[in-house]
């Protein structure tokens, strides 16, 4: 077991939309030993908006940093997206006086005020910062048998110069993370490029399309499943998957879990618990096929 | 998408000084050093689906001080994957120029639909969408805590701070 605490930031798609990441993620953190205090009184981390208004989307990251501030806890996201917003405005009120000032005298008028103390991970970052021995032994199931390829998302390693990737023309965040599953982790053609959620908007087909080339080339590749940390690509591969077979009549049948989901099923838990029953395209097969082996 | 129309609207009207402003905000310092190599457009995941939206375009339009550019769609249709900013060989962080220029646009009153709903789902609710209230009873069923229910008054204190109200009505 390790010993942590975090916070949990669960942004907006996660609790009412995305829920069986949720309910994953909380099950294995029990199990290895990272304690979860959930932040009550969070609001949207402010991405949506940055569009609209750079110094609103500032605030609200803002906000939710002093929550956890509050709790003397560092952040633990699950969304790519919450991730980077989050990190990014930490870093530039902890770097830049001036901008710390100014969100201050902002901040005052709700009796919050920044003051630098936590800092902002993704699950994902949490879990690859832990010593790879420690975590091997609550792989009591290896996956051997599995062939996984893992699509990482976009903002937990874009811009590099905020999001301390190492390499970011490839980062091996997620497919280290597989491979300690004992899963075997395949590599695909544009499997660093954006899913493109933020598009379903304003034009609803391009995700569509984006979809199309992951799913394609992930089963050319030979994978039995995909494994998302990002709720945003989740909802575009998994639920927009049977779309996408409508849209261009082919057939992909690619079962898209979180990575939660997958590190659970090697650490012994069941799926029910796992919350394999809420993803839209049903992994059956997969899991008939991890039952005979 | 009457990108043909907005084409043409374009060249209406220039603004010479259009380049400074876009300097001097936050995000737009490093706009003046593209020189149109287009690894940008390369790398776009959107440019490849859709022929309206070319990254180092909309750039050396904003910088000859072709305002209405930020008035078409093409500015909306940027994903903020930041391929481009990772890849620009000269440094210019294009997702957000991108971003500027859409700020830019929602000041002169020009904000889509759903941006404007999204920004009043979060003064109204704390998240970005609005949420049934079937999905709240679902969590329950499933055993999950409660949701987040963020101060509704401390958001639209935040938002009366920067005058949110003006940009969406």
């Amino acid at each position: 077991m390790v010993n942590m605490r975090y916070a949990l930031y669960l942004g907006c798609l996660i609790p009412f939309r995305e829920m069986n990441y949720e309910i994953s993620t909380r099950r294995v953190a029990k199990d290895i030993g990272i304690e979860i205090c959930d932040m009550g009184d969070a609001n949207c981390c402010g991405l949506p908006i940055d569009s609209v208004n750079h110094e609103m989307m500032t605030l609200l990251a803002a906000r939710n940093l002093c929550l956890a501030e509050n709790m003397e806890l560092d952040i633990m996201t699950l969304c790519n997206g919450c991730t980077g917003v989050l990190m990014k405005v930490n870093k530039k009120l902890k770097a830049d006086r001036e901008l710390r000032k100014k969100v201050n005298h902002q901040l005052s008028s709700i009796g919050m005020e920044f003051q630098g103390k936590i800092k902002v991970k993704h699950f994902a970052q949490i879990l690859a910062d832990i010593d790879v021995d420690i975590l091997k032994k609550f792989i009591i199931k290896p996956l051997h048998s599995l062939t996984i390829a893992g699509y990482i998302g976009c903002h937990i390693f874009r811009p590099s110069e905020f999001m301390e990737v190492k390499n970011p023309e490839n980062p091996s965040l997620l497919d280290d993370l597989i491979k300690l599953t004992g899963a075997k982790s395949v590599r695909y053609v544009d499997e660093y490029q954006c899913c493109g959620f933020v598009e379903g908007a304003i034009e609803p087909q391009i995700p569509l399309f984006l979809a199309r080339e992951k799913l394609r080339n992930a089963k050319k590749a030979g994978a039995d499943a995909m494994v998302t940390i990002c709720p945003s690509c989740h909802q575009v591969l998994d639920s927009n998957q049977r779309r996408a077979e409508r849209k261009f009549s082919e057939i992909y049948d690619l079962p898209i879990l979180h990575y939660p989901q997958l590190l659970g099923l090697a650490m012994g838990i069941s799926h029910e618990e796992l919350g394999f029953n809420e993803l839209r395209v049903k992994p059956a097969k997969l899991l008939e096929y991890l039952m005979e082996v | 998408m009457e990108i043909q129309r907005t084409v043409k609207e374009m060249y209406y009207r220039v603004d010479p000084k259009f380049k400074y402003k876009v300097l001097k905000a936050p995000g737009g310092e490093t706009f003046k050093f593209c020189y149109q190599c287009g690894t940008c457009t390369a790398t776009c995941p959107v440019a490849r689906f859709t022929d309206i939206f070319r990254p180092n375009k909309i750039i050396h339009l904003a910088k000859l001080g072709i305002r209405n550019v930020t008035y078409s769609d093409a500015v909306w249709l940027c994903v903020n994957c930041y391929s481009c900013t990772e890849r620009c060989p000269q440094g210019v962080k294009v997702a957000d120029v991108m971003r500027l220029l859409k700020n830019l646009a929602v000041e002169d009153g020009y904000i889509p639909e759903f941006s404007k709903e999204f920004m009043k789902n979060i003064l109204n609710t704390g998240f970005v969408y609005s949420i049934p209230s079937s999905r709240i009873s679902k969590r329950v069923t499933l055993g999950l805590p409660p949701p987040p229910q963020p101060k509704l008054a401390d958001l639209k204190k935040l938002g009366e701070m920067v005058k949110i109200s003006e940009l969406i009505e």
